[in-house]
């Protein structure tokens, strides 16, 4: 039975070698901090938050909003309607995506996402970055672990219209076997564990 | 695609005579199959999984329908629409009619197989819809206007240089000397088609029949996109590739991807529960499954040959072959290649149809010892070649030879005159004898007789 | 082997007598079937299959020098017969005791009987039957180690198919060569002199390309390297 750090140190090797970036938050200050570093090294971001109730309530906009940010308002309601008729220009136009993960599973580097707590699915989608917020009490040893809580969790209603496991940022080997990041979706995933 | 089985020994020859092809088939077959054989090395429970997997699939195929009909009424209740196909052509008129009533002129696509199968995009053109394939490879196959060569490397036989021409000339971009860069490329241009598309149409990996989630499983991320932004999403699939419940898809799941590619997973895997609900920023406003036939009920009664649907379409035993290493998917004229094509185009296509494909085969197993879900390769390509013989499949040569060959072994004294016959006869008529067999002057047997008189 | 390499039958004979076996060699034998079989003549093939069991009849084990062979007896003969519960009893019961040399020598044979010497580099190479289906891939190789001045140099992929395939080098020839060639880089690339495996198949295969390509590789049966001195 491993540790949570165990769990967390084991998840940490995967997304390294599936090159992804991996950091740790141990409180809320530390964490403001690394996420703006992080948001300071791309040059006047377009960023959009997921619309998790706990990611709502770090309250980011005031944190993270400096000059050369711009942060995307969806209408909170009749949102999707928006969207569609705005011919989706809002997934079109935002480089970085800042969202949640509903588990993770150490074995693999993955991250377990559904639709209905991300409200949507196109924040770890279309974005060139996709940032990753991780309570570390969501990661899991594996898909074996997760999929009795997928049982318990479902009612019709609580997972969504999708669950998206997500591997390492979006790749390709198409042409000539030669690897490369970023062939339509994210082409950085950024992984920050909050152990707070 | 037009099918080209009958073409096979010929397109196979000029396969080998390709010295670009030659050399992108032993680069990519290698790099592909280290690192499945590296994944498996590293994964004690991977054959026990396979065990499973194989299990699972002999469990769905004695059971189909009643799975079939589970799956459509779990997928119901999460408001999937069902249709069944019973062949290529309803399927397309599924769809076309779709897009029709609804007007549709923009239509993108995940990779599947299943949908060059019932031969989807001529139709779809010919209706004047523009159609896009957004996984790389399927892009530049498409764009080069070829087939796919490889279930999960399509355009494995294109240089990065004809690749670079080819975004040059049809997408009037600059030349880009690196992959990278055309990458990129084909990002930018498939991007606003995501946006724009009025239907998204994915084939399935899996279909769980218990709760009817519906697994797609990618590295790109184009299959999210073209089932998520579309308000239309239509996903179709072969009827085999239902599995009874979430446990039953784990052990694919940790095997599908080592087995295809080498990584623990691919990158992405959705399991679609139904269209995009309205506490929702997207996802479709309609799901449509089509569950295609198309000549699976056939095999699914035949009991001999009912481990052909067990496939996963992993292309691990397209990698491992060596003579798919050498000749490449285009050769077997078919949409599905490798061992595996070479098991299903006699089935699907007919016998005669593609009775080449089966004889070009050592049978040296390589293609069952990779295979995650233990189809036994060999052992139906045997049953094929008795069909086929059996059919008047072979040529009146090869009748006549094992014919005779066969007297001569069941009568002694036919089996030692054969020897000097044939010795006599290859210098006579060398056209007529087998090649490279150096004869030799005294048998064993003689020897033996000489050695043990009585 | 009786027409194209009965030396390497010759050699057994010697290696097995000198082990203390009583040999006997039903003269009748002809052919297990295989060629036919694998081209899917099941008919033809399951009559000498039916001379096969009866010849061999009342033999305790047989030995064959052929891992295909042994791979059709084995495995195929009871798939023959699946349906002909008499024969598929005999089937089974010969199943059990059929062996190739390899495995024959390493289960009945204390390693230390087997002497040889054969002072020279090889590379081994296993033939698809007997390494696929009967999963031999130890036995050689704990035989060799046996030899005495012999150096094994593992080629790259030794398991991977020479393209012999039986009657598929005479309908696809041009693919059994290109298949052919790239064992021959591997086994050119080990820098052994010498190829050994234990199937005639492979080895006339082989020996063909050899011989196209003029090398100065060697072919060799596993019998031969086991009562060289």
């Amino acid at each position: 039975m491993k540790t949570r750090i165990e769990l967390l140190e084991q998840l940490e090797e995967e997304l390294t070698a599936l090159r992804c970036r991996a950091y740790r938050a141990y409180s809320k200050e530390e964490f403001l901090s690394l996420l703006n570093s992080l948001l300071d090294t791309f040059p006047s971001p377009k960023i959009a938050l997921e619309n998790r109730p706990w990611i709502q309530s770090l309250d980011l906009d005031a944190h993270i909003m400096k000059e050369n940010r711009h942060l995307l308002h969806l209408p909170s309601k009749e949102r999707r309607k928006a969207l569609r008729e705005n011919n989706w220009e809002a997934a079109h136009t935002v480089q970085i995506g800042i969202g949640g993960a509903d588990y993770a599973l150490a074995d693999t580097g993955t991250l377990v996402l559904f639709s209905s707590s991300s409200g949507g699915r196109w924040i770890s989608l279309t974005p060139t970055v996709h940032i990753c917020l991780l309570p570390i009490e969501r990661i899991l040893p594996s898909l074996d672990d997760l999929f009795p809580l997928l049982a318990q969790e479902e009612n019709g209603t609580a997972l969504g219209s999708a669950i998206t496991f997500i591997t390492g940022p979006s790749r390709t080997a198409d042409i000539e076997l030669t690897l490369v990041m970023g062939a339509h979706g994210p082409k950085e995933l950024h992984v920050i564990t909050l152990l707070f | 695609m037009k099918t080209k089985t009958e073409q096979f020994k010929t397109l196979a020859e000029k396969a080998l005579g390709n010295e670009a092809l030659q050399e992108a088939l032993a680069r990519a077959c290698g790099h592909i199959g280290r690192m499945r054989s590296n994944a498996f090395q590293n994964f004690p429970e991977g054959e026990t999984l396979r065990d499973q997997a194989h299990r699972i699939k002999t469990g769905v195929m004695d059971n189909l329908e009643v799975y079939l009909q589970r799956l459509e009424t779990s997928a119901r209740r999460l408001g999937i629409k069902v249709h069944r196909s019973p062949d290529a052509a309803d399927a397309r008129q599924y769809i076309l009619g779709l897009i029709r009533s609804r007007n549709i002129s923009l239509v993108v696509k995940g990779k599947s197989m299943t949908t060059e199968e019932i031969g989807l995009n001529p139709e779809l053109i010919k209706n004047q819809v523009e159609v896009w394939e957004t996984d790389l490879g399927e892009f530049i196959v498409q764009l080069a206007e070829e087939s796919p060569s490889h279930i999960i490397a399509p355009a494995i036989h294109k240089s990065q240089k004809e690749i670079a021409e080819l975004f040059a000339k049809k997408l009037g971009v600059p030349w880009h000397d690196n992959a990278e860069d055309l990458t990129m490329v084909a990002r930018k241009f498939l991007r606003e088609k995501y946006f724009r598309a009025g239907m998204g149409i994915s084939g399935i990996n899996f279909a769980v029949a218990e709760n009817g989630t519906l697994v797609i499983v990618e590295n790109e991320g184009n299959g999210r996109l073209s089932t998520t932004f579309p308000p239309i999403h239509v996903a179709v699939m072969g009827i085999e590739k239902v599995i009874p419940g979430m446990k039953d898809l784990a052990v694919f799941l940790k095997i599908l991807a080592r087995s295809a590619t080498g990584q623990k997973f691919s990158t992405y895997m959705s399991f679609l529960q139904g269209p995009g609900r309205t506490d929702e920023d997207d996802g479709p406003e309609e799901l449509h499954l089509i569950l295609l036939d198309n000549g699976r009920s056939k095999i699914l009664a035949d009991p001999e040959l009912k481990p052909s649907l067990y496939c996963l379409r992993c292309g691990a035993c397209l990698t491992a072959c060596p003579v798919y290493r050498r000749i490449g998917g285009h050769a077997y004229g078919w949409v599905y290649s490798g061992p595996i094509g070479a098991t299903l185009a006699p089935q699907y296509l007919g016998l005669l149809r593609a009775k080449d494909l089966p004889m070009a085969s050592t049978l040296c197993g390589t293609c069952a010892s990779v295979c995650p879900v233990r189809i036994p390769l060999p052992d139906l390509l045997l049953k094929l070649r008795q069909r086929i013989q059996e059919q008047g499949g072979m040529t009146y040569y090869e009748k006549a030879f094992i014919k005779v060959w066969s007297v001569a072994q069941n009568h002694p004294s036919g089996y030692r005159v054969l020897p000097v016959l044939a010795r006599k006869g290859m210098k006579l008529f060398p056209g007529l004898f087998p090649k490279g067999i150096p004869l030799s002057e005294e048998t064993f047997h003689q020897w033996w007789h000489d050695e043990n008189p009585d | 082997m009786d027409m194209v390499y009965p030396q390497t039958a010759r050699d057994l004979t010697a290696l097995l007598k000198n082990l203390g076996f009583k040999i006997d060699y039903p003269q009748a034998q002809t052919c297990c079937g295989q060629p036919a079989f694998n081209q899917g003549f099941f008919k033809e093939a399951r009559n000498l299959a039916k001379r096969f069991l009866t010849i061999f009849g009342s033999s305790e084990v047989i030995v064959c020098p052929s891992g295909s062979c042994t791979a059709m007896v084995r495995k195929h003969y009871p798939e023959l017969f699946s349906q002909d519960p008499p024969w598929l009893a005999k089937a089974l019961e010969r199943a059990q005791n059929i062996f190739e040399v390899s495995e024959f020598l390493t289960r009945f044979v204390p390693l230390e009987k087997i002497k040889a010497a054969f002072p020279f580099t090889v590379t081994y190479h296993d033939a698809c039957h007997s390494n696929r289906v009967l999963n031999i891939s130890e036995q050689p190789r704990k035989l060799l180690a046996r030899v005495e001045g012999l150096t094994l140099i593992e080629m790259e992929s030794s398991q991977t198919c020479c393209g012999f395939g039986g009657l598929f080098s005479q309908k696809f020839p041009s693919l059994s060569q290109a298949i052919g060639l790239e064992k021959l880089k591997a086994i050119q690339n080990s820098g052994a002199r010498w190829v050994i495996s234990n199937d005639p198949g492979c080895l006339m295969h082989i020996q063909n390309r050899i011989q196209e390509k003029k090398l100065s590789v060697g072919v060799k049966h596993l019998v031969e390297i086991l009562v060289s001195r």
